[in-house]
């Protein structure tokens, strides 16, 4: 008779101390997956929304803004953007080149434009916002931008119009066809002050591009900025049905921008990035995933620490059984083999258990979203989340968690069978 | 040494826009003229009845250096207006209307009327910030003022005056350090300090100009701030009249024309 049969044949004897182990590893299996699904769902909604609306696959900056980005130092401008845009839009795998203007601005909400200045007492009120230059056409082609207007519509070209973020409407009490003033630093290292009428108001499903935000055409931004065909950054989005890995991507954008600035003797030095080196929020998730890395290996260990006590129990209570079998033949290190099948096979049947569980629970989640809302806390308007999150698996993650349960939950569940060894099958006997 | 009562120096700063200096006495340097005579020569060679003048600013730091035209216009101490000519800033007018400061842009349907907070912030990115421009006529009430010597400042004999605000916090600089020529009587130098004396930003007229007799132009002042490494800024003033201008043109109306 072969021994795995043995050890199957004392599992289904021992139903209960089966169960038990089992639920031992499942419990923490499910939990790891599920926390490594919230992360990997965060990942994607980053990743959606840096290289949808924020930054493209690959955002190239003037390397002096870089730099010094915590002075938000607007004037390192990248020049010659239509240069740019048409020599990087024949790049093989690239879907779209957009080009925009990020400035300071102080919105002016007040103020006195009658009377004679030395009764004048009123001051004006300041508002700091963040002024966003697009090309709204490519935007709608992009991500169809049209589709997130709560009311009005897109700015045309060329003219003083613009939307305004949903919450900054709110807050400020902004309605469409309302006249908004705002002043700010220009390249040139002056200042400047526009009105602009609002056209539309905007809401992203990302908070953090509706609070204290005016977007501009880019040419009437370039306009107030002084910047005439300059932006502080371009954004380059992949085309998905291109097959191109990204860092072939991001050397091909590279390569053809060494050449234009030979060929245009442009001195400007470029910063190039990938989508996820651009945000700290990126990098935070990424943090945040080999935390919970360390926090699901320790769930694990919990968990096999529950076989390990129920295998020393059912040692403890099968010695005499273990007698009887010895007594008939079956050898010590045969008891020891006949025990590590029965923990293989209760931690193989508990990740499953678990795996299977998660997996169901994990792509219902996926679908119906989850809503951070109800955890009590509103999402921050500052942070790149979506207030729902679509948790997700992927194949690599479920196969690491399902090879590094099994491996620990088997490792910590056969360590007390090696007592066995100091046992003679006279004390086993004896034991009943 | 005699202390004396004067006004707050930032009327001082405000030179650059009035940039005019009377002469009282083409005195040589004499020890024995007291504090209030030279402060009080001082301040009355600071007010004229009406300024038009053109000039530019200049901008110099580790970015490179840049220019600013100007055409400025003042009447007494209470009122000026700078309108810029530059292309990139042409039309941008800044009214200051004793301490009030309004500023016009021509794309923009609103006048902005400047608050306090705002005064800390430089000029068109300048070492020169609203603050230094605004003041009111009653400084002579808010510091006091030691004569500390006579001394060759930059080549020329100066009057050292060393000004304390009576109320600290109430002042941008409250102590301040100025050297103001002995033969004209105009300012020369000036150092600003904060409220924990450290030095804030400096000043020197490298260049003045005789208008009529016994009157004095600044045509030339230099601003440094400390804060700004490396960074000067420049004002050069020309084409200068001195004639009485109509109290309109100091009205937020008029900005819009």
């Amino acid at each position: 008779m072969r021994l795995s049969f043995i050890a199957r044949r004392n599992l289904t004897r021992h139903v209960s101390t089966t169960i038990q182990n089992s639920i031992g590893v499942m419990i923490p299996v499910f939990i790891v997956s599920f926390l490594f699904s919230i992360i990997a769902g965060m990942e994607n909604d980053v990743q959606t929304i840096i290289t949808k609306y924020l930054a493209g696959d690959v955002r190239v900056r003037n390397m002096e803004f870089s730099k010094n980005e915590v002075f938000n130092l607007s004037y390192f401008l990248v020049e010659n953007v239509s240069e740019i845009e048409q020599v990087l839009s024949t790049l093989e795998g690239v879907d779209m080149v957009r080009a925009k203007l990020r400035v300071p601005v102080t919105m002016i909400n007040g103020g006195s434009d009658s009377g004679i200045t030395e009764e004048a007492n009123n001051t004006s009120i300041f508002e700091p916002l963040q002024m966003v230059g697009l090309e709204f056409e490519k935007e709608n082609n992009s991500y169809n931008i049209e589709s997130f207007l709560k009311e009005g519509q897109l700015p045309q070209t060329n003219t003083r119009q613009a939307l305004i973020g949903s919450e900054t409407a709110t807050l400020f009490n902004i309605k469409v066809g309302d006249i908004v003033t705002f002043m700010g630093p220009t390249a040139l290292r002056g200042s400047n002050g526009m009105s602009v009428t609002v056209v539309g108001i905007i809401h992203y499903p990302v908070g953090m591009f509706n609070v204290r935000t005016l977007y501009l055409p880019l040419n009437t931004a370039q306009d107030f900025f002084r910047s005439p065909n300059a932006a502080t950054e371009i954004n380059i989005t992949k085309n998905p049905l291109v097959k191109i890995s990204s860092s072939n991507f991001q050397k091909n954008i590279t390569s053809s921008l060494d050449t234009l600035k030979r060929t245009r003797n442009i001195i400007t030095e470029f910063d190039i990035a990938p989508w996820n080196k651009i945000s700290s929020f990126a990098q935070i998730v990424r943090i945040g995933r080999i935390i919970y890395f360390i926090i699901g290996a320790f769930f694990c260990f919990l968990g096999s620490l529950v076989i390990y006590n129920t295998v020393y129990i059912s040692l403890y209570n099968r010695r005499y059984e273990m007698g009887v079998l010895n007594a008939n033949g079956f050898t010590i290190p045969m008891l020891q083999r006949i025990m590590k099948y029965e923990v293989l096979y209760t931690v193989i049947l508990g990740t499953s258990l678990g795996m299977i569980i998660s997996l169901v629970f994990i792509s219902w989640l996926g679908r119906v979203g989850l809503d951070l809302a109800l955890f009590g806390n509103k999402i921050d308007s500052n942070t790149l989340m979506t207030p729902i999150l679509y948790p997700s698996l992927s194949a690599f993650w479920t196969t690491l968690l399902i090879l590094y349960s099994t491996l620990v939950c088997y490792m910590v569940g056969i360590a007390p069978i090696r007592s066995l060894k100091k046992t003679t099958p006279l004390s086993l006997l004896k034991s009943d | 040494m005699k202390t004396l009562k004067i006004n707050k120096v930032s009327t001082i700063l405000l030179l650059f826009l009035l940039c005019l200096s009377e002469v009282g006495l083409l005195a040589q340097a004499n020890s024995n003229l007291s504090i209030d005579a030279i402060l009080d020569k001082l301040e009355q060679n600071q007010v004229f009845e009406g300024t038009i003048a053109k000039g530019s600013i200049s901008v110099k730091d580790r970015y490179g250096t840049r220019t600013i035209d100007m055409q400025l216009q003042s009447k007494g101490s209470d009122y000026s207006l700078i309108e810029f000519t530059s292309t990139a800033e042409r039309g941008q007018k800044t009214l200051r209307v004793k301490d009030k400061i309004y500023l016009y842009y021509p794309d923009a349907e609103q006048i902005v009327t400047l608050n306090k907070s705002m005064f800390q912030q430089s000029i068109l990115d300048s070492d020169v910030s609203y603050e230094d421009i605004a003041g009111d006529d009653s400084i002579r009430e808010k510091f006091i003022a030691n004569l500390e010597s006579v001394e060759i400042k930059n080549g020329q004999e100066s009057y050292k005056i060393y000004l304390s605000a009576i109320n600290d916090r109430k002042e941008t600089y409250p102590y301040q350090r100025i050297w103001v020529r002995s033969d004209t009587f105009t300012l020369h130098a000036a150092e600003l300090f904060t409220r924990r004396k450290k030095l804030r930003k400096t000043l020197e007229v490298q260049a003045i100009q005789k208008v009529s007799k016994n009157r004095y132009f600044i045509s030339k002042l230099v601003f440094s701030d400390v804060l700004k490494k490396n960074s000067t800024t420049t004002i050069l003033m020309s084409e200068v009249e001195i004639r009485d201008v109509p109290s309109n043109v100091f009205s937020i109306e008029s900005l819009k024309f």
